[in-house]
C-alpha cells in the first residue's frame, strides 16, 4: 500500500501521473522539483524506509538506456537496459538495489513516450541486427504492472521493431496484463528463481516458486516466450541438491518449446555497494558467507564460485539444448 | 534517546510537567531538561537559533546514530482550526528556497503538511503551507547527525486569518502544546520504536569490545576485526567463546589472522540464511 506520492511539478499533469494518483486516492501527493531531492539525499537508511516505502512520479530527461555487458546478453549483437522504475516491491535480501541506493521508495518515470523514441531511434540505428533491450534491472518488471501499465504501454511498440526483443525480468505473478494481449514474438517474459529453502529467508514478499510456475505455464499456454534466469546462485551447504531439484522442478514443468533462453550466474555486485549493505544489514547471515573481493566486485571465493557455475550449468544441460543456455560467464558456454 | 526541540520554555512547559522532564544541572548556552528516554532543549526563536540548539545537543548530549529528533511549536495556516497539530512531510526554508521531505515511514498522528520557514512572522498566510520559523534550521542540522526517518517536526496551528499572531499569549501557546499531547505521546512512541530497531541494527557484536581491550589494533586492523568479530559471531549464531579460542595469539595481528582462518573454515559449511 502507497501512503505517500511524491510527484516531480513537471509532470503534475502528465496523464500517466493522474492515472497512477487515481489508484490511490487515500495517499498524500506532496509536491517536488526534481526525485533526487527525496532520492539521492544523504542520512536515509533503506532498510527503515523498505519497512513503509513511497512513491516518486518523475521525468527522465536523458539517458534512456543503458548499454548492458554483452556477457549478460541472451543472443543478439546490441544489449541495452533502461529502467522505468527504479527500487522493487520484493525485499531480496541479496539484491544490489539495497546498495545501491539510499532510498527504498519507488520512483517510476512516466514518461514512457521519451523511452519509447530512444528504443525506436537505437533499433534504427543498428538496421537489421538483433537489439535486446532489457527491463528488470533496477527493478521488477511486472510486480507493479497494474499500477505502471508498462506492459500495455511497451509491448506495442515491440510489434514495430521486428529486430529487437524486450526482456521482462520478473519475480511477480502478475501476468493479468499479459494474459489479456496477444503474445508478442520478440518479447520474452523471464523468471528468477532461486531453491525454496535459502528463498524462503532471502526472498520477503516474493510469490512461492510453485505460484511463479503457474503464472509461467499460462503465459506459455498462451504461448508467451519464457526465460529463466538462475541468477544470482546462492550457495549453501547442499547446493547441489538444492539446485539440482530446483531444476528438476521447473524443467519437468515446463515444455521445452516455450523456453526462449536460460541465464546463469553467480551472486556478485560491486564492493561499494556490498559494503553498504553489510552496513544495513550487520545482522544478516547471509552476507557473513563465503565471498571475496576481486577487481572491485564482490562474489564468492573463485574455487566455490567455479564450482558452483560448472556444477548447475551441467545440470542445466541436462534439460536443454546449448543454444538456449547464457551462463554470464563465457568459459561454460 | 529522543531529543526534542521548542523554540520557548512556554511551549515546552506542558511537555516539562507530562514527561516528567529535570532541568539539567549543566549551565551552557540552552536550558536543557531530560528524562532516561527524552532530552528537551530550549532553542529561542528562529532558524538559526533551531540549528545551534541541535548541533549542542549533538556535541554535548547524543552523538548516537540511532537518537530520534523531533522539533515541536506553534505555526499558523490560513484555514485550519487553531489547535490542529500537524506533522511535517516538506520543509521548505523561504530564505533560501531549499526543501527537505521527513520520510513518513511512521504512521502521522494527524494531518501531514508542508511547513515553511520563514525569518519573520507569516502575517498573509498566502498559500496552503503551514508557517512558522524554525524547523528548516532544525532539519537541516539534525539531518546531519542521524537518519532523516528519525527526524520529524510537529506544528500546533496558535494562528490563521481570523485569529492572528498578535493574539498568542504565553498560556495560550502553552495550552495548545497542552491539548496535543495525545498525538504527540503516538509520535514520541514511533520514534522510540523506530530508534530502538536502529540502535539494535547498528550495535557493535558482544565479544569485539574485550578484545579491543586486550589487544592493540590500528585503526585499519579494528576495521577488519569489527568485520570479522560479526561474521565470526553470525556464523556460529552466537556460540563463541572468545576467551579461549585466542589463548594462543600474543598479538592483534596474530588474533586477526586466527579469526581470519576460523571464518573462512566456517563460512563454507553454515551459510544456511536465518
Amino acid at each position: 500500500m502507497i501512503n505517500t506520492i511524491y510527484i516531480e511539478q513537471e509532470i503534475v499533469d502528465h496523464p500517466r501521473t493522474l492515472e497512477i494518483c487515481a489508484r490511490f486516492p487515500d495517499a498524500t501527493l506532496i509536491s517536488c522539483g526534481h526525485y533526487g531531492e527525496i532520492f539521492n539525499r544523504k542520512a536515509q537508511n533503506f532498510r527503515l524506509q523498505k519497512e513503509n516505502p513511497a512513491m516518486i512520479l518523475a521525468k527522465k530527461h536523458n539517458h534512456f538506456l543503458h548499454q548492458a555487458p554483452p556477457e549478460y546478453g541472451i543472443g543478439g549483437e546490441y544489449h541495452y537496459y533502461f529502467s522505468h522504475m527504479l527500487n522493487c516491491i520484493y525485499d531480496c535480501r541479496y539484491c544490489f538495489l539495497q546498495g545501491m541506493y539510499r532510498s527504498a521508495n519507488y520512483v517510476i518515470f512516466v514518461n514512457y513516450e521519451d523511452f519509447q523514441a530512444a528504443m525506436q531511434e537505437k533499433s534504427k540505428e543498428h538496421g537489421d541486427k538483433t537489439v535486446n533491450f532489457y527491463s528488470g534491472y533496477d527493478c521488477d518488471s511486472l510486480a507493479l504492472d497494474p499500477v505502471t501499465r508498462f506492459t500495455a504501454e511497451f509491448l506495442p511498440l515491440f510489434k514495430t521493431l521486428p529486430n529487437s526483443w524486450l526482456e521482462l525480468r520478473t519475480k511477480s505473478t502478475q501476468i493479468r496484463g499479459l494474459l489479456k494481449m496477444e503474445p508478442v514474438p520478440n518479447c520474452v517474459v523471464a523468471f528468477s528463481f532461486i531453491p525454496a529453502e535459502p528463498g524462503r529467508d532471502l526472498e520477503q514478499g516474493v510469490p512461492q516458486l510453485e505460484r511463479r510456475l503457474e503464472a509461467m505455464l499460462k503465459l506459455c499456454n498462451r504461448g508467451w516466450k519464457l526465460g529463466l534466469r538462475f541468477d544470482p546462485l546462492i550457495y549453501q551447504p547442499g547446493f547441489k541438491k538444492l539446485y539440482q531439484e530446483l531444476f528438476e522442478t521447473i524443467f519437468s514443468q515446463l515444455p521445452l518449446a516455450a523456453i526462449h533462453s536460460v541465464s546463469l550466474g553467480v551472486f556478485r555486485m560491486p564492493d561499494k555497494f556490498f559494503r553498504n549493505i553489510v552496513r544495513l544489514y550487520p545482522d544478516e547471515k547471509f552476507y557473513a558467507g563465503p565471498f571475496s573481493s576481486q577487481h572491485g566486485m564482490t562474489s564468492y571465493q573463485r574455487d566455490l564460485e567455479q564450482d558452483m557455475m560448472s556444477v548447475c550449468a551441467t545440470q542445466i544441460l541436462e534439460y536443454i539444448p546449448k543454444s538456449k543456455f547464457f551462463p554470464c560467464d563465457d568459459a561454460y558456454r | 534517546m529522543i531529543n526534542i526541540l521548542i523554540a520557548i520554555h512556554c511551549e515546552a512547559k506542558p511537555l516539562l510537567k507530562h514527561f516528567g522532564l529535570k532541568g539539567s544541572t549543566d549551565h551552557g548556552p540552552f536550558r536543557v531538561y531530560e528524562s532516561k528516554e527524552l532530552r528537551l532543549i530550549i532553542s529561542g526563536i528562529g532558524k538559526v537559533s533551531a540549528a545551534a540548539a541541535a548541533s549542542y545537543v549533538f556535541a554535548r548530549y547524543d552523538r548516537s546514530p540511532s537518537s530520534a529528533w523531533l522539533n515541536i511549536g506553534t505555526a499558523g495556516h490560513a484555514a485550519y482550526p487553531i489547535g490542529k497539530g500537524i506533522l511535517a512531510h516538506k520543509i521548505t526554508d523561504a530564505g533560501n528556497g531549499l526543501s527537505w521531505y521527513p520520510p513518513l515511514i511512521l504512521k502521522a498522528p494527524g494531518q501531514t503538511e508542508t511547513v515553511i520557514t520563514v525569518d519573520r512572522p507569516e502575517l498573509e498566510y498566502t498559500g496552503t503551507a503551514v508557517y512558522e520559523m524554525e524547523a528548516a534550521g532544525f532539519y537541516a542540522t539534525a539531518s546531519r547527525f542521524c537518519t532523516s526517518e528519525l527526524i520529524h517536526c510537529y506544528k500546533v496551528i496558535s494562528d490563521n486569518r481570523s485569529r492572528p499572531a498578535s493574539l498568542i499569549t504565553k498560556d495560550f501557546a502553552a495550552s495548545l502544546i497542552a491539548e496535543n499531547i495525545p498525538e504527540i505521546d503516538a509520535l514520541i512512541q514511533q520514534l522510540n520504536g523506530l530508534a530502538t530497531k536502529l540502535s539494535a541494527i547498528v550495535e557493535e557484536p558482544p565479544p569485539l569490545k574485550k578484545m579491543l581491550a586486550n589487544w592493540r589494533f590500528t585503526t585499519y586492523e579494528q576495521y577488519r576485526l569489527r568485520h570479522l568479530v560479526r561474521r565470526w559471531c553470525l556464523l556460529s549464531d552466537g556460540n563463541i567463546n572468545s576467551d579461549q579460542s585466542f589463548t594462543h595469539c600474543k598479538t592483534g595481528k596474530e588474533v586477526l589472522s586466527y579469526l581470519q582462518s576460523v571464518v573462512d573454515e566456517i563460512s563454507l559449511h553454515s551459510v544456511e540464511p536465518q
